[in-house]
């Protein structure tokens, strides 16, 4: 039985990363799975490649802490599809983790490459 | 909001399946513009987005609570088994039905009538003061002028009120259009009656301070909430409205909250006055204020924090003491006495017949409870097969321990429910064993919290009692099985467990059942009893003038026409009136005895008595020993005389000797004016079955009488057909004037005399019929239980050349032997514990051998029966089908 929070991207991807990649990615405006996966792939240069069914957990997820709401709305060629857009808790939740996601990374920086003298 | 999400999971699950569809067809779409056939298109896509099925129980276990969906998985689990077995859980369900219902029920009786505390805040800080008049007694009222001087020389009470019962008729054709005249019960209370008790109102606001200053000046009115509802249709805008209270009118100022049914448990005041205006209910009024030998008046206050109740009895005693210099024509030897509220209520063993009520009623719980441990042992031990197989499998024994207990819980739960239905009704049917009253009296019986907070801890009990110790052997056994292999149904444990509680329970049945029958038995005896008058063939008609107005005297005038006028009546024999009926109601006051001193060298003695018409002993028929009994001539002008019982005679005047003796000797009232007995009487009861009769001493009605008076007529037929021509001719004699009620002396002797010996017989007869019934169910469950176990043995016996005969007697000696050692230990317990109800059994001993004798054979014929029928199924077993099976 799987316990609350357990996730098959834990082993790929650190979760909190992920939340924050679509976070970012809805932050000009709604967009739906589909777009969303293929818009993380894009602008990360196919660096980042998510697994597309493993994105649906994490927007589960974040729709039920209430970041992201979600709508149904028609696609660009004319499919029903579910549209998600960021919620006021989520757009403040976007910049407290981008920030956190920039200290982390310049410590990282700091270990891996010391300052030499 | 993760919990909606529990209960909504298979909402989620759809919308995620709609939206992964929509992933699928977009990602399809955009694979054919890139140019491949649609089904590779679609091939593609979901070899991108992954088994969708698979993400979807992702989604669905992330709004998953595990502890509940186990909870709930066991729950319909449970719920299956049960259905799958509708005779256990019937038989089970009702079990705990009986048991708890019961429990309920009576906890609700026995709250009803002493345990519920007060209906106000912190009911444990109140103080009682009773005024007794003399050393022999530790009760008694105050004195309104008594109550003054206590309160405002003690330094230990916080505050101390008075309250005096009082009643009116009432015109409330001031507040509501269509209103009634009628009768209301209230009480004239002080003015910080309300501000003590911390009582806040629903609507309005409570006494203040000044209007009980002043006697007469502020006609204004508290109303309780069930009168507000009843005759104002719960009118928002009653605050400031009139109303008539016995011609005056009445504001209303205020309604006491739903909760707060007044100070009395058996008394619940339609309406509360100020002290002040006792005058305009009552004749007597002014009087109750002025004089200090008029003692209506009961105290109730709250102590200083830090003060006790030996502190304040020892101020009392003071204060009484220079009450008692200062006036010692009224206050000669009377004595105050503290108590907590609640201990008075618990005094003089006023509590035991609830204790005794509630201990047989928990033996019919643990009854119940045995009942359903043995037939759930039955079950499991029926299904160690399947538990061992799901232990084979993996099955955690806590994960089959949570399964059993969350089945007893099911039942409990089930049993809770249908045990407060039953109790609903029981108690709706103890309603009818109340005692006839005028008032609005009597124990107020309802399921409140704390009776379903009774409920429920009698169900958590059985779910401990019963469900863990099957639960326990049931794993153990088949874990057991499991690893042995042994052939199901060997000798166990558990068999020999529910040999024991099926022995315990006919046990605990004889118990119940010796007190049912010793109850039975004082009930046969005290409606048998000799009352010393004769209650049949006797209609009691109660009026009271005074509720219109008329003074002491107008209305004592009238009464005697009212008197007249029935007596003529065809049907009449003979007619009498009096202020105080035995079983109804009673009086005493202090009285005194010319060459009679106490042994404590008090001179007046609380005496009962009641003020009585001519013919009062002819009518009642009491023998008259010696002189002769009032005429309409003891009259006002006439010199005072009384009548006395023999008790009175014996104990005060005459000793052994003659009771002629006893005439012409001066008996005195507080007032000290000579009172010369006339007449003696053969003793009768004053309203008891099993005490002696008390000294009693009766007046002329004409010398002595008040405002209210109950006719009381003698008959040729069936009294209650009188009553209608009774009405009419008091209304044709004084237009206004209707008689409060009227009932017959065989009634009110039935009702109120018989009360609690009623309650008793057939509460205590029904727990010994609930638990005889739980005995035999469970004797023929176990007996049957053997003779399945052991049908291939039985079959092997009878191939053998058993005769049918042998295996009857073999089987049924198995039934037997554990009947007869539950009788024998039952009646050892019975014997040991029945002089427990000693006091309730009077002059029955509660050893009494018939009894027991009775309850014996009763039981060992019906459980013997209980076993001769599934012996008989084993005698008859067919040897072939006997050892095919299996």
């Amino acid at each position: 039985m799987a316990r609350i929070g357990e996730s098959p991207l834990q082993s790929d991807m650190v979760q909190g990363t992920l939340d924050l990649l679509i976070l970012q990615t809805l932050s000009p405006g709604p967009a739906h799975g589909h777009t969303i996966a293929y818009s993380i792939e894009r602008r990360s240069e196919d660096v980042l490649q998510v697994e597309h069914g493993s994105l649906y957990p994490a927007l589960h997820r974040l729709e039920d802490r209430g970041w992201i709401a979600a709508f149904w709305g028609t696609s660009e060629n004319n499919r029903r599809a579910r549209y998600y857009r960021l919620t006021p808790a989520g757009r403040k939740q976007l910049v407290a983790q981008t920030n956190r996601w920039d200290q982390l990374v310049a410590a990282i920086g700091r270990i891996l490459r010391p300052a030499t003298e | 909001m993760s919990l909606v999400r529990f209960f909504r999971r298979k909402h989620w699950d759809s919308e995620r399946a709609a939206e992964l569809e929509s992933h699928l067809q977009i990602e399809t779409d955009r694979n054919i513009e890139a140019g491949m056939s649609p089904a590779d298109a679609r091939a593609a896509a979901y070899r991108k987005l992954g088994n969708p099925y698979r993400i979807r129980e992702t989604i669905y276990e992330i709004n998953t609570i595990p502890l509940l969906d186990t909870l709930w998985r066991d729950l319909r689990f449970s719920l299956r088994t049960l259905i799958k077995r509708p005779g256990f859980t019937v038989v089970v369900v009702l079990s705990l039905a009986l048991g708890i219902g019961a429990n309920t029920a009576i906890f609700s009786l026995c709250d009803g009538m002493v345990f519920r505390p007060l209906p106000v805040p912190d009911p444990a800080g109140l103080v009682t003061i009773d005024i007794a008049a003399s050393r022999l007694t530790s009760y008694g009222a105050s004195s309104y002028l008594d109550w003054v001087d206590l309160s405002t020389r003690s330094k230990s009470f916080q505050s101390l009120s008075t309250r005096q019962d009082m009643t009116a008729a009432m015109n409330p054709a001031g507040a509501v259009r269509d209103g009634k005249p009628q009768v209301i019960w209230g009480q004239l209370v002080s003015g910080n009656f309300f501000s003590m008790l911390g009582v806040q109102p629903a609507l309005g606001r409570t006494f203040l301070p000044e209007e009980d200053q002043t006697p007469g000046k502020y006609p204004v009115m508290l109303i309780s909430y069930s009168l507000w509802q009843r005759t104002f249709a719960g009118d928002p805008a009653i605050i400031g409205k009139q109303v008539e209270l016995s011609g005056h009118s009445f504001t209303i100022i205020g309604v006491t909250p739903k909760s707060f049914s007044g100070v009395d448990l058996w008394f619940r005041p339609d309406v509360y006055l100020p002290m002040m205006m006792a005058a305009t209910v009552s004749p007597e009024g002014n009087d109750n204020l002025t004089h200090r030998d008029y003692r209506g008046c009961t105290l109730l206050g709250r102590l200083k924090p830090g003060i006790t109740i030996a502190q304040a009895q020892s101020e009392m005693n003071v204060i009484m003491s220079s009450l008692e210099r200062d006036y010692p024509n009224t206050n000669k030897d009377t004595a105050a006495i503290v108590r907590s509220e609640r201990s008075r209520r618990f005094e003089n063993g006023a509590a035991t017949p609830g204790f005794i009520l509630l201990g047989l009623v928990v033996l019919v719980l643990m009854m119940a409870c045995a009942n359903v441990a043995s037939l759930m042992m039955a079950q499991a031990a029926s299904r160690i097969r399947e538990i061992s197989t799901q232990l084979a499998l993996g099955a955690s024994r806590a994960a089959l321990f949570r399964r059993f207990l969350t089945e007893s819980a099911l039942l409990a739960v089930l049993g809770g429910v249908s045990g407060i239905l039953l109790a609903a009704g029981c108690i709706r049917g103890f309603a009818s064993l109340i005692p006839y009253s005028t008032t609005p009296a009597g124990p107020d019986l309802k399921l409140d919290t704390r009776v379903l907070g009774i409920a429920a801890l009698a169900s958590i009990s059985a779910v401990l009692l019963c469900g863990i110790a099957p639960a326990f052997m049931a794993v153990k056994e088949a874990l057991r099985a499991t690893t042995t292999r042994t052939a199901v149904g060997g000798r166990s444990h558990s068999a020999l467990a529910r040999r024991i509680l099926i022995g315990g329970q006919v046990a605990l049945s004889v118990v119940l059942l010796v007190a049912g029958g010793l109850f039975l038995k004082v009930f046969v005896r005290a409606q048998s009893a000799d009352l010393g008058f004769n209650p049949d063939h006797m209609l009691l008609v109660f009026v009271d003038l005074g509720l219109n107005g008329y003074k002491d005297q107008q209305a004592t005038h009238l009464n005697q026409q009212i008197l007249e006028r029935v007596s003529s009546l065809p049907g009449v024999t003979s007619a009498t009136l009096a202020t105080n009926v035995p079983f109804l109601s009673g009086g005493s006051w202090d009285l005194s005895i010319d060459g009679y001193t106490s042994a404590g060298g008090e001179k007046f003695v609380d005496t009962n008595t009641n003020q009585i018409g001519p013919n009062y002993f002819a009518t009642m028929q009491i023998p008259l020993l010696s002189g002769r009994e009032f005429t309409v001539h003891d009259d006002e002008r006439a010199p005072q005389v009384a009548v006395v019982n023999e008790t009175l005679a014996r104990r005060y005047i005459v000793k052994n000797e003659s009771v002629d003796k006893a005439l012409g000797h001066i008996l005195r009232l507080r007032d000290n004016v000579p009172i010369q007995i006339v007449g003696v009487v053969k003793d009768s009861s004053n309203g008891s079955i099993t005490d002696p009769p008390p000294p009693m001493f009766y007046l002329p009605n004409l010398q002595q009488g008040s405002s209210r008076a109950t006719v009381q007529l003698r008959t040729k037929g069936d009294p209650t057909a009188l009553v209608s021509l009774v009405r009419e001719q008091i209304s044709a004699l004084a237009p206004g004037v209707t008689p409060l009620s009227a009932i017959t002396m065989a009634r009110a002797f039935s009702a109120n005399g018989l009360f609690t010996f009623r309650v008793f017989a057939i509460l205590s007869g029904a727990f010994g019929v609930i638990a005889l019934s739980l005995a035999v169910v469970g004797l023929y469950g176990v007996v049957s239980f053997v003779v399945g176990r052991r049908t291939q043995e039985i079959g092997i016996r009878i191939a053998l050349g058993a005769k049918p005969g042998d295996v009857l007697r073999m089987i049924l000696a198995n039934g037997i032997s554990l009947a007869t050692a539950g009788v024998l230990v039952g009646i050892v317990v019975a014997l040991a514990a029945a002089p427990l109800l000693r006091s309730l059994l009077h002059d029955i001993s509660p050893r009494d051998p018939l009894t027991f004798v009775v309850i014996a054979v009763l039981l060992l014929t019906t459980t013997s029966i209980a076993s001769w029928i599934p012996a008989h199924r084993a005698a008859h077993v067919d040897p072939n089908a006997a050892l095919r099976c299996e």
